[in-house]
């Protein structure tokens, strides 16, 4: 191995080759050479400029990017999706709700909210004891109060959110949110 | 087709916005660095930067993960700063040596003045390197790139790569060995 193979295997990194190493230890001007290399390598990694960056660059660089390329966050239309479902969810029981509040009873008589069930009683022997009070908690007034829960409930949602109304869900659908 | 598996490449092109924030966070201020460091000025180091973000996400179909997204990226800034270098030549810029200073708390200032007179000298000196060997001097050093990860980036192969270190290193000592003769 000659010197200059010698001096490019020790500063290659990884361990120093065996003949590179038996080289070195007979060469004192190799020794000496290695030692200023190294004493270069250093004084480049103490020169390494700082990378981590400005904050305000790096957040211009995300507004720019985004906007170039189109992208959203995920975290907000997941939310607005959840939200969505959520809301279905209630509806769909706020329906079934009033479905069963109209439901013919054993005699094919219709049962109307709370006013049917206070005039029919006698005409529903067929049901168990156990459902009457939920058959009679389910009139016209309870639909209305479940409908309204359900409204509540997602106005507080969005509220949450900072959506306001429907046309903030469409803002988060179309991907609005690239900021 | 090879397809990169990478979450966070996928992620980026379902067009992820915080995928997207996280990238840049890794990787524009690195990018910027070596930039700066290849093209020797600071504001085209920074446009340069974006300007590699901005190819990576355009070519993002085509990354098959054959290598890091780190790679990938560095491969994209060293074009850049090639071609930028080349016309920089061709219109007779000179550019300044400044580039960000890292900054060491506890420090007293005469012995930040005498750090930061030492960082000049070594950057004086890189900045009279070949491109390439200034290349591989900047990822190995401040970048910690492998060499097999240097040769990818540069396209060469292992053995070239760590043959334009010695000469880099070599090449530095003198530069800044003539620096300090009167």
């Amino acid at each position: 191995m000659n010197h200059e193979e010698a001096l490019k295997a020790a500063m290659a990194g990884g361990p120093l080759p065996v003949e590179a190493r038996a080289h070195m230890s007979s060469c004192p001007t190799c020794a000496a050479e290695l030692a200023a290399l190294k004493s270069t390598e250093a004084a480049l990694g103490a020169a390494r400029p700082a990378a981590e960056g400005d904050p305000a660059w790096e957040s211009r660089l995300i507004r720019e990017i985004s906007f170039a390329r189109g992208f959203r966050r995920a975290s907000r239309s997941t939310s607005a999706r959840w939200l969505r479902i959520a809301a279905s969810l209630l509806l769909a029981a706020a329906l079934l709700t009033a479905w069963r509040g109209l439901r013919p009873d054993t005699n094919g008589q219709i049962v109307a909210g709370a006013a049917g069930v206070a005039t029919s009683a006698q005409t529903r022997p067929a049901l168990p004891d156990q459902t009457a009070p939920l058959w009679t908690d389910m009139g016209e007034d309870s639909t209305a109060s479940l409908l309204q829960a359900t409204e509540s409930f997602t106005q507080k949602i969005q509220k949450e959110q900072g959506v306001e109304g429907a046309e903030g869900l469409d803002v988060l659908e179309s991907g609005g949110w690239n900021g | 087709m090879q397809e990169a598996k990478d979450p966070w490449v996928i992620r980026l092109r379902a067009r992820d916005a915080d995928a997207l924030e996280e990238m840049v966070r890794a990787y524009s201020g690195p990018l910027r660095r070596y930039l700066t460091g290849m093209v020797r000025n600071p504001s085209d180091g920074e446009e340069l930067a974006q300007e590699t973000l901005l190819r990576f996400l355009e070519n993002l179909d085509s990354f098959r993960g054959e290598s890091s997204v780190k790679t990938f990226l560095f491969r994209i800034a060293h074009n850049l700063a090639l071609n930028r270098m080349t016309s920089a030549a061709s219109q007779h810029e000179v550019f300044p040596g400044d580039l960000p200073e890292e900054t060491k708390a506890g420090a007293s200032p005469q012995r930040d003045y005498q750090r930061e007179e030492a960082a000049s000298a070594v950057r004086r000196a890189l900045a009279l390197l070949p491109p390439q060997q200034r290349s591989v001097v900047i990822l190995r050093n401040w970048e910690d790139l492998t060499f097999k990860e240097i040769a990818r980036v540069l396209s060469l192969a292992e053995g070239t790569a760590k043959a334009h270190y010695f000469f880099a290193l070599r090449n530095l000592r003198r530069h800044m060995e003539s620096s300090h003769e009167p």
